[in-house]
């Protein structure tokens, strides 16, 4: 399948390569296979993706490996979903079910009710942006970020779901935590999510009317 | 290339004074951009790499990243170093083991940078606030060593992997990876405060971006560091405002040397630690040289951006 995507230099290592949305992640994987050693780092975004060579790339090799990739499969419902327990008891969560005129526990519906995928990772190592997150939930950034968000924090902005691997400054809304550990550098990989993974969140316990859940 | 058989480490010297901010760099922590990884590593890459040269190490072994100096360390075991990338004096005695005789008589002697140096156990290497540059490069022939974060000993002061900066009394290590004999390359290192600054195009922007970059006389921000370099509108030369940024906002991948504009109009130069994805438009990316020799770019320098011999 020949498909003309539209392919850049970057500054004198690296192209960007335009992509559909969702679809970075296995241009990556095919090109990783057509042009193993002479890649050094991939960065697929919602549209765009980066690869960075070990010396300056020949365009020509890359549109010709670009023609060469095989089609995305759709990865079948189910398969290899991680699932992420969420206790929901993030500060903003009364603020968003106040914005919609709703319950928080609608919102916890809402949110837990979609499936997500990662989109991409940016922002800081280990940190997923996931897509699937329900309209009436797409709010913009913080207009002014917090200092800092705790490890683990469940939060949405932009239009995404994200969960913070680590703790550090933050402009998402907070809807809960989760103990899951997403970036361990003992760990190979490191990251417990994959771009193009499939991520569903559960709610640990009845947190917004206080009651655990029977285990 | 890199030796990748396992290096004996043997403690060789201690931190007396570590300066303002000295970290461990490596080439890099390449391979992990896909998880937001930094690939951090030098800033002035040119000058570690000669760095290198001159103790006769691999090109990739790990120096001290010094940033302004002063920056002092006593050797416990005879070692060959060198110091790149600034002007600046260093000095080397030898303690009396009577504390009654005052450490400025002890056999004291001084040396440029950019010179090979080999020092006898016991020595103490003082090398003073850089005249000029910002960050230099002190190699040890065999590499400084440590333990490795996703494959490189790199300080990263974005993400915080790898190891923190260095701090008094802290031991170091040496390895044992040695490709040649050390290479004295007799060079005479001049740093200018007017930096003319090599751009290729943006494939995230309008040529009007490239052209408003051009046409601006900038100045180094304080507001700069190993994340990026910032810049403002030199006062005495007023700027126009950036033409209008793309209309997508979504994050972008970003690279070396990738020239941001936020809406401030203050652009920002990515340096080593710059973050994997960034929601600002891109109006130029900088060459590596350019971007090796930003490295020891002051606040208050001149900064003139040309288009690159590469870029159409």
């Amino acid at each position: 399948m020949t498909i003309r995507r539209g392919v850049h230099r970057y500054g004198q290592d690296a192209v960007l390569i335009d992509t559909d949305s969702g679809s970075a992640h296995h241009v990556a994987a095919e090109l990783r296979l057509l042009l193993s050693e002479q890649i050094r780092d991939v960065v697929p975004t919602s549209q765009h993706l980066l690869v960075t060579f070990h010396r300056a790339p020949d365009i020509a090799q890359i549109r010709s490996a670009l023609d060469r990739i095989r089609p995305l499969r759709a990865a079948s419902a189910g398969s290899c979903d991680v699932v992420i327990p969420v206790e929901f008891d993030g500060q903003d969560l009364p603020l968003i079910a106040e914005k919609l005129g709703i319950t928080e526990q609608d919102v916890v519906d809402m949110h837990t009710r979609a499936t997500y995928s990662v989109e991409f990772f940016g922002f800081a190592p280990g940190f997923a942006y996931l897509r699937g997150l329900p309209a009436p939930l797409h709010l913009p950034r913080l207009p002014t970020p917090r200092v800092r968000v705790p490890a683990g924090t469940v939060a949405i902005a932009a239009g995404y779901c994200a969960v913070y691997p680590r703790e550090s400054p933050g402009g998402w809304w907070q809807l809960g935590h989760t103990d899951v550990d997403l970036f361990n550098l003992d760990r190979q990989p490191p990251s417990l999510l994959t771009t193009g993974g499939r991520v569903r969140f559960t709610q640990a316990s009845n947190t917004a009317t206080g009651t655990a859940r029977p285990g | 290339m890199t030796d990748t058989r396992p290096q004996p480490r043997q403690i060789v010297a201690t931190v007396e004074d570590p300066g303002p901010l000295t970290l461990f760099v490596d080439t890099g922590r390449f391979g992990w951009a896909h998880l937001a990884v930094p690939s951090s590593g030098p800033y002035d890459r040119a000058s570690f790499r000669r760095a290198n040269r001159l103790v006769g190490n691999y090109p990739d072994n790990a120096c001290l990243e010094i940033q302004l100096g002063p920056f002092t360390v006593r050797f416990i075991e005879a070692a060959t170093v060198a110091l790149t990338g600034v002007i600046t004096t260093m000095a080397t005695s030898t303690p009396s083991p009577s504390s009654a005789v005052p450490r400025r008589d002890h056999q004291r002697r001084s040396y440029s940078s950019e010179t090979t140096l080999s020092v006898a156990a016991g020595t103490i290497v003082e090398i003073d606030r850089f005249h000029s540059g910002v960050r230099g490069y002190f190699a040890i022939r065999g590499g400084w060593s440590g333990p490795t974060t996703l494959g490189s000993l790199s300080s990263d002061t974005l993400s915080g992997l790898g190891p923190h900066p260095l701090h008094t009394a802290q031991r170091l290590q040496r390895g044992s990876a040695i490709a040649a004999v050390p290479q004295d390359e007799g060079r005479i290192l001049t740093l200018h405060n007017k930096h003319t600054v090599m751009i290729d195009r943006s494939p995230l922007w309008s040529p009007a971006a490239f052209d408003w970059l051009l046409s601006t006389s900038w100045q180094v921000s304080p507001d700069s560091d190993r994340i990026g370099l910032r810049l403002v509108p030199t006062p005495s030369a007023p700027a126009s405002d950036p033409p209008p940024a793309p209309a997508t906002s979504h994050s972008v991948p970003l690279v070396r040397g990738a020239v941001q504009v936020p809406p401030s109009g203050s652009p920002v130069i990515m340096g080593p630690d710059h973050p994997t994805t960034g929601g600002y438009p891109v109006a130029a990316v900088v060459t590596k040289s350019s971007s090796d020799a930003l490295g020891q770019a002051r606040p208050g320098d001149s900064v003139t951006f040309k288009p690159s011999p590469n870029t159409g």
